[in-house]
């Protein structure tokens, strides 16, 4: 081989060459110093050819997460362990098996006669928080997570999170801010959909009466499935959409409208007066009563950020021209 | 054990683990860790699982973006390495073994599920699979590679087909010999030969310096 001839092109061809830049074994480079100051005319071209290849690198790359990780080295161990018993010992694993059975058994028994008595007592206690319409909650839970629950939601979560998942059951809508634990994945479970996070924050709205349920993400990675497994991992920005009918899940970016209850911002958008009455009925926890013969043509629009409904009422009247009386949790709208 | 060659954050991607290649030989460390796993040494096994675990992963997200299905074929994997440990033969690079083994198993889980489902996400990543990036870490004296040449060679190497692209990330990231590259993608040697030769000759314009600043302005006048 005459190296001498050698362009940039011949290096990089050059297996040896290749893995003396990328292993820099020091025996090769020995002899890649040495024949480079017999030829110093070349070092250029080798430079060259060394630069490339301390270049090229994968576009896309992944890794385990911790917990995957562990997870499956754990299996592993097990499996070696289970492989490393005496395997001949047929008559130890027929005794170990009666054991088992036995112990079954024994359970399957004192279950039996104790299914009178108060199960839970052995669990976790559960903790369920909810809103009415017109009111907003802030949760910490044990783990240090912030949710903030919109109207009319349900959160439901252990005491402890003693689990080997964080995991938590949302009816409505909710703001989560999860505090990281890469050892313990949080999952929420909202209808058909399960939304896994490590430590990040993101919006779910899933109340039941709307068709879709969606998962809005503000930091950090969220995936999103559905029962069957089908998943799709959101990033910023992204927003998941999962139909409680075809069970199937869309990803598209969101607007950043759709967070703006958490900033206690309400948005009316060009909505005709009945829907603008319903959307206030819930976000105020309040209930409209439309007297007989009101023209409630036209439509409304107005964006809030914690105001009082007397000020967004006053609004609608003057440009509406209707009247409206507030009785406690009723409100009476007139000609 | 020789430390980390390559500065290759976030994930240490390349080998690092003492194997010395350069006569084809295998590390004694290496080939000591293999028969101790034979001889079933735990320590061993983690050791291995340590080592090769993530750098398996990423070489599987190279063919599919299903996270699930890599995970279960490097369980699998390794599951079948536990069960037959006493009958594995003795390796010449445990790396390569996994390689192999990993690949082979990958490549059927992928086509059967191509099979079962719409292909549709598959297609795309099989034509993300492999995809080259060009960046240098260090800056080089007579540094000939500035960002626009980077970005020039990668979309090149990119143009190229998946299976080529493998050998080229092979061959100039792992540091794989011909033979090697050849017994992992299942082709003769020369077919290896001639997968980075191809390569190289499609990057040809791009290599030599004068012809590459002509090529460069030729393609700054197309614009």
């Amino acid at each position: 081989m005459d190296y001498k001839e050698y362009k940039v092109q011949d290096f990089l061809g050059d297996e040896y060459f290749v893995s003396w830049v990328i292993d820099e074994d020091p025996a090769a480079t020995q002899f890649w110093e040495k024949w480079l100051s017999a030829n110093p005319e070349k070092r250029l071209e080798v430079e060259r050819a060394k630069e490339l290849i301390k270049s090229v690198n994968y576009k896309y790359t992944d890794k385990l997460t911790d917990t995957e990780y562990s997870q499956i080295f754990e299996r592993l161990l097990r499996a070696d362990e289970a492989a490393a018993s005496p395997s001949g010992n047929r008559y130890k694993r027929l005794a170990y098996g009666i054991a088992a059975a036995i112990a079954l058994l024994i359970v399957a028994l004192i279950g039996y006669q104790e299914t009178y008595e108060p199960v839970e007592e052995l669990a976790i206690q559960q903790v369920e928080v909810s809103t009415e319409l017109g009111q907003r909650k802030t949760i910490k839970l044990p783990d240090g997570s912030i949710v903030k629950l919109n109207i009319g939601s349900s959160l439901e979560f252990p005491e402890r999170f003693e689990m080997a998942t964080r995991t938590v059951k949302l009816t409505g809508e909710g703001y989560f801010d999860v505090a990281e634990d890469k050892s313990k994945p949080f999952i929420i479970q909202s209808g058909g959909l399960f939304t896994e996070v490590l430590g990040t924050s993101f919006n779910l709205c899933a109340y039941p009466e709307l068709d879709s349920i969606t998962v809005s993400v503000v930091t950090g990675r969220v995936k999103i499935s559905n029962e069957s497994g089908v998943h799709q991992v959101l990033s910023p920005a992204d927003m998941g959409i999962y139909s409680r009918q075809t069970q199937s899940i869309l990803k598209t970016k969101y607007d950043e409208d759709i967070l703006a209850w958490y900033s206690g911002i309400l948005i009316i958008e060009n909505k005709p007066l009945p829907e603008v009455f319903s959307q206030l009925e819930r976000w105020y926890g309040v209930e409209f009563e439309i007297a007989d013969g009101v023209n409630l043509e036209g439509t409304y629009s107005g964006r809030y950020q914690n105001k009082s409904l007397e000020l967004i009422l006053e609004g609608i009247s003057t440009t509406s021209h209707i009247n409206y009386s507030i009785d406690n949790k009723k409100i009476r709208i007139y000609e | 054990m020789t430390q980390p060659k390559k500065n290759t954050a976030p994930i240490p991607l390349r080998n690092t683990y003492g194997i010395s290649e350069h006569d084809g030989g295998v590390s004694e460390r290496e080939d000591l860790i293999w028969e101790r796993f034979k001889a079933g040494d735990q320590k061993a096994l983690t050791y291995i699982f340590q080592n090769y675990s993530n750098f398996l992963f990423n070489y599987g997200y190279q063919f599919t973006r299903d996270r699930n299905m890599i995970k279960d074929c490097l369980q699998d994997l390794f599951l079948d390495l536990i069960r037959q440990k006493k009958n594995l033969s003795a390796s010449t690079s445990i790396k390569y073994y996994l390689m192999r083994s990993f690949r082979n198993k990958l490549v059927a889980t992928v086509e059967k599920n191509q099979n079962r489902e719409k292909a549709e996400q598959e297609k795309t990543a099989e034509n993300e699979s492999f995809m080259v990036t060009i960046s240098s870490e260090v800056k080089m004296i007579n540094g000939q590679l500035d960002a626009e040449k980077q970005h020039l060679i990668a979309d090149k190497l990119n143009e190229l087909p998946p299976l080529q692209r493998e050998a080229v990330l092979l061959y100039f990231y792992e540091g794989m010999k011909y033979t090697e590259i050849a017994e992992l993608l299942g082709v003769k040697v020369k077919s290896a030969r001639a997968l980075i030769y191809r390569s190289l000759d499609s990057l040809k314009d791009l290599l030599s310096p004068y012809k590459g600043v002509i090529f460069l302005i030729a393609y700054l006048f197309s614009l």
